[in-house]
């Protein structure tokens, strides 16, 4: 409770742990005899929180006014505020908190343990599954099947004709220890977008290397000119089928494409001579 | 691999659902309740200071300093509090503020009550027991006030027209003092005690109230 409209005042002043002298007053006693008798008047119990705010100081000046009015016409009230302001023993505060439950309950239902071990096994599955994980390195070799052109003696690069068995290999550069990497082959030509070889083409390898095969002619089909046969590795086959009629100038991080580009001639190169 | 963060953080959702710790004292009441009610032992302590003095009040207005049933005011206190607790504490998760009453005088009513089930029960007992002993046992009371002496009726009514200028002509904590020291005889320390005042304030009143009085007797005021 403020005492701030109380301040100022000529009353004697009392220090903090000061022994009260009884600073008794003969008008006291005239006060004290003209107090009226208790009011026995039936009235609904003043809120016990509204005077423990009252006590504390808590409350708006209008609410203090009113329970202070209420406290001054009401010996119920008064002797309620009596009994509020007696100070609780630590024991009985103790008793009244060994009620209370002691460790924390479970927030959660109790089916929810089983929910969450169960959840923990599948993820765990899901993290060390054999397809899962980082897309192991791999190497190309090829193209092989080609023709040597020559120049004189001198060897003056490989060339494909549309009957030439065209194979490229890609291989993991160490032994696999999981699940090979899907893969799909694509053809292109240099700055177009990128074409899928017939699935047949493709082979796998126990070793998890991949293996495009085929004759020039299925694999090319019957234009001649540079050709970059493809290989790209992914852990999802979505990765792989959006690949389809793009250009793809460099791996993403989901997919590794090998590339390897030959020459395609309909006819065999005339043999030069210097 | 791209969803291994969020399902990580999903995991951990499960498997450590977080508990958020608040300061008690920030709590509303249903919150604290509830926080007390899962164990929380900062709200549990929170709590018991909350809703102590309002039983306990409650059960002193009832009881005052007698016995109930072989339990004394703190016995009787705990007893309803244990009331208050049981069926997963459904009285306590029962308060509604909403409903108009503070906690203070939700839990006094509930208390009040629960204390009139102890003295039924008592009362069975006790009827069913040959020669058993009356519902409120002796008690190791509280000396009454001493009655006021007898005064002429002309004297009575003049100092009643003293008490009821000083009445009207204070604010309503004045009157509060008034009644407190006058009417109900309390001391300085004690009516400082009851307000949660400091005893300067009080002293201040009484000064402030004995020069009203003193004008009021001699014609002034």
């Amino acid at each position: 409770m403020s005492g701030d409209d109380e301040k100022g005042r000529a009353a004697p002043s009392v220090g903090p742990g000061e022994a009260m002298s009884v600073d008794e007053d003969p008008i006291d006693e005239l006060i004290s005899a003209g107090a009226p008798d208790a009011d026995p008047a039936e009235r609904e119990p003043l809120d016990v929180g509204l005077l423990q705010a009252w006590r504390a100081g808590t409350l708006d000046a209008a609410q203090a006014d009113a329970i202070a009015t209420r406290l001054a016409d009401d010996p119920e009230a008064r002797a309620t505020l009596a009994a509020l302001a007696e100070p609780v023993p630590a024991d009985l505060s103790a008793r009244m908190r060994a009620e209370l439950p002691a460790h924390p309950r479970r927030r959660v239902a109790p089916w929810t343990g089983a929910l969450a071990a169960a959840a923990a096994v599948l993820f765990g599955v899901w993290l060390t599954r054999p397809d899962h994980g980082p897309l192991p390195s791999y190497e190309l070799a090829g193209p092989f099947g080609g023709i040597a052109a020559t120049r004189g003696a001198e060897a003056k690069g490989t060339y494909f004709l549309p009957q030439s068995q065209i194979e490229v290999v890609v291989r993991p550069r160490r032994t696999l220890s999981g699940m090979p990497p899907k893969a799909r082959a694509f053809v292109s030509m240099p700055g177009a977008a990128l074409r899928s070889l017939p699935a047949a083409s493709l082979s796998r390898a126990a070793s998890g290397a991949y293996t495009v095969t085929g004759a020039g002619r299925a694999l090319l089909g019957d234009a001649p000119g540079t050709f970059t046969i493809s290989v790209a590795l992914a852990r999802e086959a979505s990765a792989l089928d959006a690949l389809e009629g793009r250009v793809i100038t460099e791996a993403t991080r989901s997919v590794r494409i090998l590339s390897a580009t030959l020459t395609y001639r309909l006819t065999p190169a005339p043999e030069e001579t210097p | 691999m791209r969803y291994a963060p969020r399902m990580w953080l999903a995991l951990l959702g499960v498997l450590l659902p977080l508990r958020r710790r608040t300061d008690p004292s920030s709590l509303d009441d249903r919150a604290l309740v509830r926080a007390a009610l899962e164990g929380d032992p900062k709200a549990g302590s929170a709590l018991v200071e909350r809703a102590a003095p309002a039983i306990r009040a409650r059960v002193l207005r009832h009881i005052g300093r007698r016995r109930l049933a072989g339990l004394d005011a703190d016995d009787l206190t705990h007893e309803v509090w244990c009331r208050l607790l049981r069926d997963d504490a459904k009285r306590l998760r029962a308060y509604d503020p909403a409903k108009g009453k503070t906690f203070g005088g939700y839990l006094s009513m509930v208390a009040g009550q629960l204390i009139s089930n102890v003295v039924e029960q008592h009362h069975a007992v006790k009827r069913q027991a040959p020669g058993g002993e009356t519902a409120l046992e002796e008690a190791t009371a509280v000396g009454e006030k001493a009655a006021s002496p007898e005064r002429s009726a002309i004297e009575r009514q003049s100092l009643r027209a003293l008490f009821a200028h000083l009445d009207g002509a204070l604010p309503p904590k004045g009157r509060v003092v008034l009644h407190l020291l006058y009417t109900d005889g309390l001391s300085v320390e004690e009516a400082a005690r009851r307000m949660g005042a400091t005893r300067q304030v009080v002293y201040n009143w009484q000064h402030k109230i004995r020069k009203l009085a003193r004008a009021h007797e001699a014609g002034g005021e």
